[in-house]
């Protein structure tokens, strides 16, 4: 299934994996309080969020990739990688699932995406560190995930509505 | 599709996200106060670092120790333990405050020091 990329798609991808990698620092100056460094509020997840709306789900896998990759390497540590990783994969593909479904809004689909990236965050630290005790943070996360997913949710429904498509009549700016 | 049967489609998926938001916070809440509530004072708290065997420390007396080759300090008072002088990077350590309930622990991953609070001192892994 090969499809021909077009200027404007590519601009909309990059800009998207910039505005990604800047969330992605911003978070990660944002000390979260569970004690496993890399475990983070999820600010990220609007990019994604935005391009599963706008891109499809295979760039906005591309462009959770390329974020997860970047912000290990320039403010991350091999380790936080993993979680980052997994977390962005989960929440990634409950979103694209949700969004088929057409059950929830945006706000619903981020808030779920949110929850999930940070369980699935949580299960792998608790993996790696085989550390059951990290699960006793889940009940805060899944209202810090909430709140924090409910933003984005507004945020991202507002840029899928106002960014032109593609195919319209976009006036150059 | 007429303008109409649009409007109501949105509204009941936002109707969704609402109860998808208010469920998510009750049952965290629910969970959080049910773990709180549940959990016993400890008596002790068990401290590993990196793969030497766990010692276990009582949180009755005051006490000051050093771990992880001086990485950072545990210390035990009023019946609390937490870390101090830590040399991890983002001291999230430090930030996990005290602890004295069974179950609760504090982790500094890059120090690999895991303490953990144990109800009864009777089961003392390892040596
Ligand atoms: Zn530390």
């Amino acid at each position: 299934m090969k499809r021909k990329i077009t200027v404007r798609e590519l601009t909309l991808l990059s800009l998207t994996v910039a505005v990604a990698m800047m969330l992605s620092f911003i978070e990660s100056r944002i000390p979260v309080f569970v004690p496993v460094p890399g475990v983070k509020i999820g600010l990220a997840n609007l990019a994604a969020l935005f391009a599963l709306y706008r891109l499809g789900f295979r760039d906005a896998a591309l462009v959770s990739a390329v974020r997860v990759s970047l912000s290990a390497l320039l403010f991350g540590s091999p380790v936080s990688f993993l979680y980052s990783l997994a977390g962005a994969a989960v929440s990634l593909i409950l979103m694209a699932l949700l969004k088929k479904a057409s059950f929830f809004s945006p706000i619903g689909v981020s808030v779920a995406g949110g929850v999930a990236h940070n369980f699935a965050q949580i299960a792998v630290a608790a993996l790696m560190f085989d550390t059951a005790a990290l699960f006793s943070y889940l009940p805060v996360l899944a209202i810090t995930g909430t709140l924090a997913g409910t933003v984005i949710g507004i945020a991202g429904g507002l840029l899928i509505r106002k960014v032109p498509t593609f195919s319209d009549n976009e006036k150059s700016q | 599709m007429p303008k109409n049967a649009k409007t109501n489609r949105a509204s009941a998926a936002y109707l969704r996200d609402a109860l998808l938001i208010l469920s998510l916070l009750l049952i965290g809440a629910a969970a959080f106060l049910l773990i709180r509530l549940t959990a016993k004072d400890g008596r002790y708290v068990t401290v590993e670092v990196g793969d030497e065997p766990p010692i276990t420390v009582s949180l009755d007396t005051p006490a000051e120790i050093s771990l992880a080759g001086g990485g950072n300090t545990l210390v035990i008072e009023n019946g609390k333990a937490h870390v101090r002088d830590c040399t991890c990077p983002d001291k999230l350590c430090e930030k996990q405050g005290k602890i004295s309930k069974s179950g609760e622990s504090i982790t500094c991953l890059p120090n690999h020091v895991h303490i953990r609070v144990n109800g009864d001192g009777g089961v003392d892994v390892g040596q």
